[in-house]
């Protein structure tokens, strides 16, 4: 990248983490270069070095059938799927390509190869494309790969963000960014269960009237689907949004991405009650700003219980996957109970 | 270690030949070579897994073999 190099394509890998290697990806990418590797072919749920550090798309490989091949690696660092081939079925199953001949790297022949090696070239191509296409960070052509990959949407560890689809990504690079109302939705039927569950005399003037107090609303939105208004107004009038703008048109729990960087981990005390609790503590004393404290608690509750729902993503420092599912609900339980007593509270006082 | 196992070509990238142990584990074999590296031979192994290695067919861990006979 320091000679003008865009894509960098790594159809390669092994087991042993690297600091040296974690921060010559990371600095590749800083310097405005995509690296994509492949997730290995060893067949498990573990994804290999390079592709796992936080700086690569991880990239897995599925057969003619759309299905992942069973040799590829899946993960917690998966990003997504490509045509790797599958040759349980004869050659014909392979991609077929000019490449190196077996045992002999110097002389050049025209073969059927299967593995993630053969599946990530197809991500760097598109990658390319995607520059030529008037992408100008890594940034947005990884989000646009994610966003215009096919299959059910979602990103999960056996299929990453989905399978490559060029022109998706093509597509999703010219749209509007994607906003996720489906946390508002799950704050908005907490709030209703929360609302039933209150004794009438607590009540703060029925749900409607909640929801339309904007000192609760604007909160609540920020917190469960981002303020994303401040990025299609920066990519309007100024330009591609720097990381930090991309950082705060996320929801309030995704702004972990502004001190920690691009991740497919989210780290869990950002998704955690930790931050509605901090908000709420100045609110006890001052009555004005309980509206604002309940509706971050409120959108809390709503993204944590949905990321629950979707079994997305990993959170980073649980040693288990199966962790995350217990953290994401306890904490949505927490935020939600934080919220009734805000809400309470600001009909008693 | 010492590794009990079959030896097989996994045709993945560019290909590798592999060391399937007993234990169901896959291991790519490094400086492997002489009449035993063929599909099917029961062998032993004597190495170590090289975890700084890389390879193209990323088939599994790099079994780096000092020394090994016919089962």
């Amino acid at each position: 990248m320091d000679h003008g190099a865009r894509v960098l394509n790594l159809s390669l890998g092994g087991f042993g983490y690297s600091r040296v290697i974690e921060n010559a990806v990371a600095y590749a990418r800083g310097k405005g270069a995509v690296v994509v590797a492949a997730a290995g072919n060893h067949g498990d749920g573990t994804v290999a070095y390079p592709a796992a550090y936080a700086g690569a798309i991880g990239v897995g490989a599925v057969g003619p059938d759309g299905t992942r091949a069973p040799y590829s690696a899946w993960g917690q660092q998966l990003d997504l799927l490509a045509p790797g081939g599958d040759k349980r079925k004869g050659d014909e199953g392979g991609i077929l390509q000019a490449t190196i001949a077996r045992g002999a790297p110097g002389t050049p022949v025209y073969a059927s190869y299967q593995g993630t090696s053969m599946a990530t070239p197809h991500v760097s191509g598109v990658a390319a494309l995607l520059f030529a296409a008037g992408a100008k960070t890594p940034g947005e052509v990884e989000r646009a790969l994610y966003a215009g990959a096919s299959g059910p949407g979602g990103w999960t560890p056996e299929r990453g963000h989905g399978l490559l689809d060029a022109a998706g990504a093509l597509h999703a690079l010219g749209a509007a960014p994607r906003v996720d109302w489906q946390p508002l939705a799950a704050s908005a039927a907490i709030l209703l269960l929360l609302l039933l569950s209150l004794n009438p005399r607590f009540r703060p003037g029925g749900a409607l009237n909640v929801l339309l107090d904007p000192k609760l609303l604007v909160p609540l939105l920020i917190s469960s689907v981002g303020f994303f208004v401040l990025r299609i107004v920066w990519q309007k009038w100024v330009g591609a949004p720097p990381a930090v703008v991309e950082g705060l048109s996320l929801p309030i729990p995704d702004w972990e991405r502004i001190v920690f960087g691009r991740g497919r981990l989210a780290h869990p005390l950002f998704y955690s009650a930790l931050i509605p609790i901090l908000v709420a503590l100045p609110a006890m004393g001052w009555k004005s700003f309980r509206p604002v404290a309940a509706g971050i608690a409120l959108g809390f509750a709503g993204f944590l219980a949905y990321a629950a729902w979707t079994r997305a993503p990993g959170l980073s420092w649980l040693p288990f996957h199966f962790l995350a599912l217990p953290w994401l609900l306890g904490n949505a339980l927490v935020s939600a109970i934080l919220a009734r007593a805000l809400l309470i509270r600001r009909e008693k006082a | 270690m010492k590794v009990k196992g079959r030896i097989a070509f996994a045709d993945l990238g560019a290909g590798a030949w592999t060391l399937e142990a007993d234990d169901g584990r896959r291991y790519q074999l490094l400086g492997a070579k002489g009449d035993l590296l063929r599909e099917g031979a029961q062998v032993v192994v004597e190495g170590e897994v090289d975890t700084g290695a890389v390879s193209t067919a990323m088939a599994g861990p790099v079994l780096r073999v000092h020394r090994w006979h016919a089962a």
